[in-house]
């Protein structure tokens, strides 16, 4: 039952690896929620920047500037992601 | 494609889509900051690389600094960008082969200045600094300009900037902005090492023109001054205008050859005649063979042609059997044709940067234009208007122009006379009935064929003609074309017997255009916008104005 709830956020740790793979050649990441980004090997800051500006496009969402300052973990980001596109997470371009 | 790129702003995920679009490039990035030192150190790193191009895009905000918080004392020289394009100019001559990119500089919509106008606005500084661009790449052999304000228009500043990571990073841009720049400066970066398809092939039903030749008839497809017929029209204009920068038309239909090229001849809305066409195949085969032999016609490679095609089931078998042949996707709302046109099919895949002398002299173009600046200096409107060398057919109780008549005593408002708005149903009975009369009037000139543009509605009451309804559209008025219609109608009235005429002008809200028009013919007004008059004096008084210059035809 658990698992199924999780469901829709675990499709966007999914997006995020993908994004982290195509569009920041970071190989092969395995992400979770709990995730820490400074975790992540290859992720420096411009790649964070690189990584927000891909969900931005990705997503369809903007941030702001303290809830990009906030974010810690992979979890924090499809919070805010759901958050934002209120739950339905489609690609706009 | 050995790519290095040079600006004073961070452009890194540019990096990303330039990949994406181009495939296998690496550029070179030159670091934050150090844009003027790349170019002044000949050990610089973009000294050291061998280069097929250079990217350079400067951000206008940076170039001004504290400046643009202040009104800059001398907004035509930007100090600044005076020294980067000197050792700009220094890089240049010493790499020729290398083709330098630079784009046009875009201030913010914003500014503290807000409405201020003269040579401090912040558009000012803007038109400014890029004319120091356009100065120096005149100047300079292997600079091309890219028009980045051309790609904002486009997108909008919303969907291109986010000030955040600026902030967080010095980049300006967002990931959307930067594709769509990878993919502009990929075109222009074909443009300037001359890789452009070379003719563009044509289907014709649903494409040329809306619907289908052989079941619609000459008359029944839609392509026409008004309506969405135009949309087919302004196609073919922009089709022609390709034709004039020299990319090569080809027909490839599924038609009846003889119906096509009688339509193609005959027609006064066809814009692209068969003249045009390097190369037709009208015919019923399969259209992929068809474009194989326009190739080997033409002597050119199948990765040439470009085939435009309404059909998704016909582009869908010439992208399987010639690959090679770009087909693009067609709108799916005539509407849209043009703009799609401009921005997906010649961007794409018909870029230019330069025009070559033998791109130009297929067309003739230079002598147009130097024809079209001998007119504009002329000062009597008289030539002018005998310089048109305008021509008026005069159409009598036609019944095939009773749709168009209807139409245009319904749609015009302005040089309208009587306001009298008819079906074509009415318009029809009118012309059958034994004293009336309706007459309408073709114009053409040496610019073209504006289809019919004017109606006359007369009834016979003794040796009085009653002129029930004139009007003129408004795209030929100004050229004394209502005095040249009227003259031509009284003509036939006369030879049919008549010696007078009267007319009536009733106001509406929209009409003030035509209120004197009978009283400058010299009718005689007889109060409530009544008006009266002989016909032979009336003809004498239109020929003195105008009239003279049209040889009257009739068909």
């Amino acid at each position: 039952m658990l698992i199924f709830m999780n469901r829709p956020n675990d499709d966007l740790v999914k997006r995020i690896e993908d994004i982290c793979q195509d569009d920041l050649n970071i190989p092969k990441p395995s992400l979770s929620a709990q995730t820490r980004l400074a975790e992540i090997k290859g992720l420096d800051s411009l790649g964070m920047i690189n990584l927000f500006m891909a969900m931005e496009s990705a997503f369809g969402v903007r941030f702001t500037t303290d809830e990009m300052a906030a974010v810690k973990s992979i979890g924090d980001i499809t919070e805010l992601i759901s958050a934002k596109s209120n739950g339905s997470g489609g690609r706009q371009t | 494609m050995k790519l290095a790129v040079l600006s004073n702003i961070n452009l890194d995920p540019l990096k990303l889509q330039l990949h994406r679009q181009m495939g296998a490039v690496d550029p070179y990035f030159c670091a934050y900051g150090q844009h003027l030192l790349e170019l002044l150190n000949k050990q610089s790193g973009l000294y050291q690389r061998d280069l097929d191009a250079v990217f350079v895009h400067l951000d206008a905000e940076e170039l001004l600094k504290d400046d643009f918080f202040r009104l800059a004392s001398n907004p035509g020289e930007n100090p600044d960008l005076a020294d980067f394009l000197a050792a700009l100019r220094g890089f240049c001559e010493e790499r020729p082969t290398v083709n330098v990119i630079i784009s046009s500089l875009a201030l913010p919509p914003f500014s503290f200045a807000s409405h201020l106008a003269g040579p401090l606005a912040p558009s000012a500084i803007e038109a400014g600094m890029n004319e120091m661009l356009r100065a120096f790449a005149r100047n300079v052999s292997n600079v091309f300009l890219w028009d980045f304000q051309r790609l904002l228009r486009l997108h909008g500043r919303a969907f291109f900037y986010d000030d955040k990571y600026w902030y967080l990073g010095r980049i300006k841009y967002t990931q959307n902005g930067f594709k769509a720049m990878a993919e502009d400066l990929d075109g222009l970066l074909r443009a300037v090492r001359g890789i452009s398809r070379k003719v563009l092939v044509l289907d014709l039903d649903n494409t040329l023109w809306g619907g289908v030749l052989g079941e619609d008839g000459p008359e029944g497809v839609k392509l026409s001054e008004d309506g969405i017929g135009k949309a087919y029209r302004d196609f073919q204009k922009c089709v022609k205008a390709l034709k004039a920068i020299g990319v090569l038309l080809a027909l490839n239909s599924k038609n009846d050859e003889d119906a096509v090229r009688e339509f193609l001849e005959k027609s006064p809305m066809m814009v692209l005649k068969s003249t045009d066409f390097a190369a037709q195949r009208v015919n019923w085969k399969n259209k992929a063979d068809n474009l194989r032999e326009i190739a080997k016609e033409l002597n050119v490679g199948l990765d040439s042609l470009v085939f435009v095609d309404d059909s998704p089931a016909e582009r869908a078998l010439v992208r399987q059997c010639v690959g090679e042949v770009a087909v693009p996707d067609f709108p799916a709302d005539a509407a849209l044709l043009k703009s799609w046109f401009l921005g997906e099919v010649v961007y794409r895949y018909f870029p230019r940067v330069k025009l070559t002398e033998a791109d130009l002299n297929k067309t003739g173009q230079y002598e147009r234009n130097q024809k079209r600046r001998e007119w504009g200096s002329r000062l009597k409107l008289e030539d002018f208007i005998a310089s048109l060398e305008i021509r008026l057919v005069l159409r009598k109780n036609d019944p095939q122009t009773a749709a168009r008549i209807a139409q245009l005593t319904q749609k015009t408002n302005q040089f309208n006379l009587n306001n009298r708005r008819c079906t074509e149903a009415e318009v029809t009975h009118y012309m059958a009935g034994e004293t009336g009369a309706v007459y309408g009037v073709e114009y053409e000139d040496k610019f073209g064929h504006e289809g019919l543009i004017g109606v006359c509605m007369v009834r016979r009451e003794g040796e009085c003609g009653r002129i029930d309804n004139f009007l003129l559209s408004c795209r030929v008025l100004g050229r004394g074309v209502e005095n040249g219609f009227l003259s031509l109608v009284l003509l036939d009235l006369q030879t049919a017997g008549l010696t007078r005429v009267s007319a009536q002008y009733i106001v509406s809200s929209k009409n003030s255009v035509a209120r004197n028009f009978y009283s400058n013919c010299g009718m005689r007004a007889l109060g409530e916008g009544s008006f009266e008059m002989e016909i032979e004096p009336l003809i004498q008084n239109l020929r003195a104005t105008h009239a003279d210059i049209y040889e009257p035809t009739e068909r």
